[in-house]
């Protein structure tokens, strides 16, 4: 496919910087939130169990 | 009276008024240095694309995107700002955040407790604040007292009188609310007027500009520039960026940790997307009306001459906004680091809350009063000052912030000893090119050498000095505060069950799926439409 390389660079930093934001972000979430997120969902669970 | 002056004036008085309104919310010191920590992500994202789109955006870099192509800074040089502002918020800021700062002064009196480094970091920081929002006051005010057809030194004093107004009256609370504002009007440019001025030049006309114009869709532009440049624009807007006081200390009023994860997922999308779709309507420009001279009238030429009235007052309000946010973040800063970092702090004054308020309005005027004195008088030294005032922060307080961070051993001698030959460096190596004395290679220029030599000061001083042992304990006590465990638990304690922490949770994945197609889909539709 014929494609300018620089316009693509131009729109695919654009994208990247959104793409590493959402990345880091995720990184986050799943490294800082995620196993107090599981337990309470398992508390949660647990209790209607209950 | 003229319309564009009227406009002026309604957009200044509906500042000044919700600023004046906000003045109820100020209690206490926490109120108004970070708004009682109740930022929002609307408002939080509001003041950090405000702040971050300033008038280089629409004037400067549109004016080479105009002349050369949207492509020679919008490529590279930007991106770099666009990772800069990534690691401000979601590193930097994040991480002070969690140490409790009110301000970035904050940090390095509780990092090292030492007068000396305390005293450098702030007197870089108000040369650096002052000097680079000086020159865009004055840059911009020019263009728009030619506009408006009012008197240059009227416009600053108007300009510096609203800022007064605001910043003093409401402190954080007034900034971050006005900037919201702001915000809006720069999202009409971004997103109505620039895609109608695209639209009139027509996606074929605007590929065909590298027929006119050969080289207008590369990385050299129309001009032929050196890709060493294109990567020292990188370089040099990723280091400021990183650690600018005006990005990172957005993130200050954050509510929780969950407001600030959704302003980086959101607001780091909003700074690519204004400034390229102001980048393309730049480019458009080209085709609508070639010849513009000087370049960097190209975006308002653009909302005076080739769009509706209405939108052209938009346009002008959204000019003032560009300029206004960025300076009242850059004095709002200043004030505070007066008021609260050297007149408290350094100088060891005990005042009660509504004295500590009391004093940061104080040094609201003082600055607004500096500033307009300055800018209207517009001395020689201010544009020398300016060559290295933005570009301070690169390179004598990235180093030493991330090594303070990351480092055990990192220590004030070391911290102080990188500071001063960062800055100093700079600036020598800076004039020595400036007056032909010499030159360096293509690619490298003096702020990358001064980064390196500061960076490998700080290294050497760290290695051959100890920390002391309350370096040390503040380090280890760094390492521990986490701001996912500090909202992990203020949710929990409001919240035991845990129902609002999962919700928030969910939403910052939402948020961040949404962002994630919003962006694949606005910048796939343009590369399909002028890369294919």
């Amino acid at each position: 496919m014929d494609f300018n390389p620089y316009v693509l660079m131009l729109f695919g930093n654009a994208l990247l910087t959104t793409v590493i934001c959402c990345v880091v972000v995720g990184v986050i979430l799943l490294r800082e939130y995620r196993p107090t997120i599981t337990r309470l969902k398992r508390e949660r669970d647990a209790h209607k169990r209950g | 009276m003229n319309i564009t002056l009227v406009i002026f004036v309604t957009v200044l008085a509906a500042y000044v008024l919700v600023a004046a309104g906000l003045t109820r919310f100020i209690k206490n010191r926490d109120d108004f240095y970070v708004m009682g920590e109740q930022g929002s992500t609307l408002l939080l994202t509001g003041t950090l694309a405000a702040t971050f789109l300033s008038a280089v955006t629409l004037m400067g870099i549109a004016g080479i995107s105009y002349s050369e192509g949207p492509l020679v800074i919008g490529a590279l040089g930007s991106f770099g700002a666009w990772l800069g502002t990534l690691i401000a918020v979601v590193w930097i800021g994040r991480k002070m955040k969690a140490m409790e700062c009110r301000t970035m002064m904050d940090f390095f009196d509780r990092r090292f407790n030492n007068k000396w480094v305390s005293v450098v970091a702030l007197i870089l920081m108000v040369i650096g604040l002052l000097g680079y929002g000086i020159i865009q006051l004055i840059g911009a005010g020019l263009v728009l007292a030619e506009i408006i057809d009012v008197p240059f030194p009227a416009i600053i004093i108007a300009f510096t009188f609203a800022l007064m107004i605001f910043c003093s009256l409401s402190g954080m609370y007034g900034v971050v609310y006005t900037d919201t504002m702001m915000f809006f009007t720069m999202l009409a440019i971004a997103f109505v007027i620039s895609p109608m001025l695209i639209g009139q030049a027509g996606m074929e006309n605007l590929r065909g500009l590298s027929d006119t114009l050969p080289g207008y869709w590369t990385l050299a532009g129309a001009d032929d520039r050196a890709l060493s440049w294109s990567i020292s624009q990188f370089l040099v807007w990723i280091l400021f960026f990183a650690c600018t006081p005006a990005l990172v200390s957005r993130v200050f009023p954050a509510k929780n940790d969950f407001v600030i994860l959704k302003v980086a997922i959101i607001g780091v999308f909003f700074a690519p997307a204004m400034q390229l779709m102001v980048y393309l309507a730049a480019g458009a420009m080209q085709v609508i009306q070639p010849g513009i001279e000087p370049a960097d009238r190209a975006m308002i030429v653009g909302f005076m001459d080739h769009t509706n009235p209405v939108l052209a007052g938009v346009g002008l309000a959204g000019l003032m906004a560009s300029i206004m946010s960025t300076a009242s973040t850059l004095f709002v800063l200043t004030g505070f680091a007066l008021a609260r970092d050297l007149y408290e702090k350094l100088f060891e004054k005990k005042l009660s809350e509504q004295r500590s308020v009391l004093a940061g309005r104080i040094s609201q005027v003082i600055v607004s009063i500096i500033v307009c004195v300055i800018a209207i008088a517009r001395p020689a030294g201010i544009y020398w000052i300016s060559i290295y005032a933005g570009s301070i922060f690169a390179v004598a307080w990235l180093p030493t912030i991330v090594a303070a961070m990351q480092w055990r051993r990192t220590n004030a001698a070391a911290v102080l000893s990188c500071m001063l030959v960062g800055s100093i460096s700079f600036i020598l190596l800076g004039e020595l090119e400036r007056h032909a004395l010499i030159a360096y290679p293509a690619g490298i220029d003096n702020l990358m050498m001064a980064f390196a030599l500061g960076t490998i000061t700080l290294v050497v001083m760290c290695v051959v000095r100890n920390p002391s042992g309350y370096e040390i304990e503040r380090f280890e006590e760094m390492q521990g505060q986490r701001m996912a465990e500090i909202t992990i638990g203020r949710f929990l304690d409001a919240d035991s069950s845990g129902a609002t922490l999962i919700r928030e949770y969910r939403r910052v994945w939402l948020a961040l799926f949404v962002m994630l197609a919003v962006a694949g889909g606005l910048w796939g539709y343009f590369f399909v439409q002028l890369g294919l």
